[in-house]
């Protein structure tokens, strides 16, 4: 077998560690809002707002009873408190578990789960309508895309 | 003063730079995770779920009024903890009487290591004041980058 050169390997090394770096640096900067929530009944719920322009990664819904009429959860960032503005950022949750349950709620993947500083998120359910209480968590990063490898 | 070479300085440079760097990440990667428990009565409170495995730090407890109980927050597999429920932290210790605030201790074991994916839960005893409480924890995503290289 042929020799690796010295430079060749600490070349590939150099690229590793830049890859591992910025891999860390960018689960580094992952943030959460969770939130509790009294009452899931079909409403815009306010979750938080975003000091930094942030990626929203996704979010974990849980409800702690039955929902009573099937309904949807999404995530919203609006541009002020009324929401003026208001942009779908997650993927729709169809809400019928009709006990206690743990869902995950996915981001969409078109531009709209980068949100700006400032922004407000809002929890927007439909359907419920049996009062039950519950909790969203809700993932950001603020750093993304850190580049190719040099 | 002899000069010292080049090769010598950088790699002296190097694996401090290299520790800097590791430290502020690991530091960087900490977040929190603040709930406000609307009822601190003995029972299990639901605080959120994790995104990436996560290492716990610590976290403080705080009540709202006087009660006397315990605390302790668990890492649960699944909504129900089904499969598992294992203590991250040290059992806080509350006589509201005394002190309204605590501190929920890493257990600084590998039980500290939380999935991706697991609930975080608080589990109070004793207290029956249905007083408010509110819990700040802490947790780092990046642990252990490795040794100077």
């Amino acid at each position: 077998m042929a020799l690796v050169p010295i430079s060749e390997v600490r070349q590939r090394d150099h690229i590793e560690g830049n890859s591992y770096a910025r891999a860390a640096m960018e689960m580094a900067s992952t943030f959460c809002i969770s939130k509790q929530v009294a009452n899931l009944d079909a409403a815009d719920i306010p979750i938080g707002t975003v000091l930094y322009d942030s990626e929203f990664l996704g979010c974990w819904w849980e409800q702690d009873g039955d929902e009573g009429t099937n309904g949807t959860a999404i995530i919203e960032s609006w541009d002020d408190a009324a929401g003026s503005t208001q942009v779908t950022v997650s993927a729709s949750l169809t809400v019928d578990a009709g006990a206690a349950s743990m869902e995950w709620i996915a981001p969409l993947d078109t531009g709209v789960e980068l949100i700006s500083a400032g922004y407000k998120l809002n929890l927007k359910t439909t359907g419920v309508d049996a009062s039950p209480a519950g909790r969203v968590t809700c993932w950001f990063k603020t750093v993304d895309d850190l580049g190719e490898f040099q | 003063m002899a000069l010292v070479p080049i090769s010598q300085e950088r790699q002296a440079d190097h694996p401090e730079a290299n520790r800097l760097a590791r430290e502020a990440i690991e530091r960087a990667s900490t977040f929190s995770m603040s709930v406000e428990i609307g009822d601190m009565d003995a029972g299990d409170k639901a605080l959120g779920t994790l995104l990436y495995d996560s290492y716990y730090i610590g976290g403080y407890v705080e009540l709202h009024a006087d009660d006397d109980g315990t605390i302790v927050i668990e890492a649960w597999d699944d909504i129900t903890g089904s499969g598992s429920q294992t203590s991250v932290s040290a059992i806080a210790t509350l006589d509201g009487g005394v002190d309204l605030g605590g501190e929920l201790a890493t257990l600084g074991t590998a039980a500290c290591l939380c999935t991706a994916g697991y609930k975080i839960n608080a589990l109070t005893t004793i207290f029956d004041g249905t007083i408010a409480g509110q819990v700040t924890l802490f947790f780092k995503t990046v642990d252990d980058l490795g040794e100077d290289a």
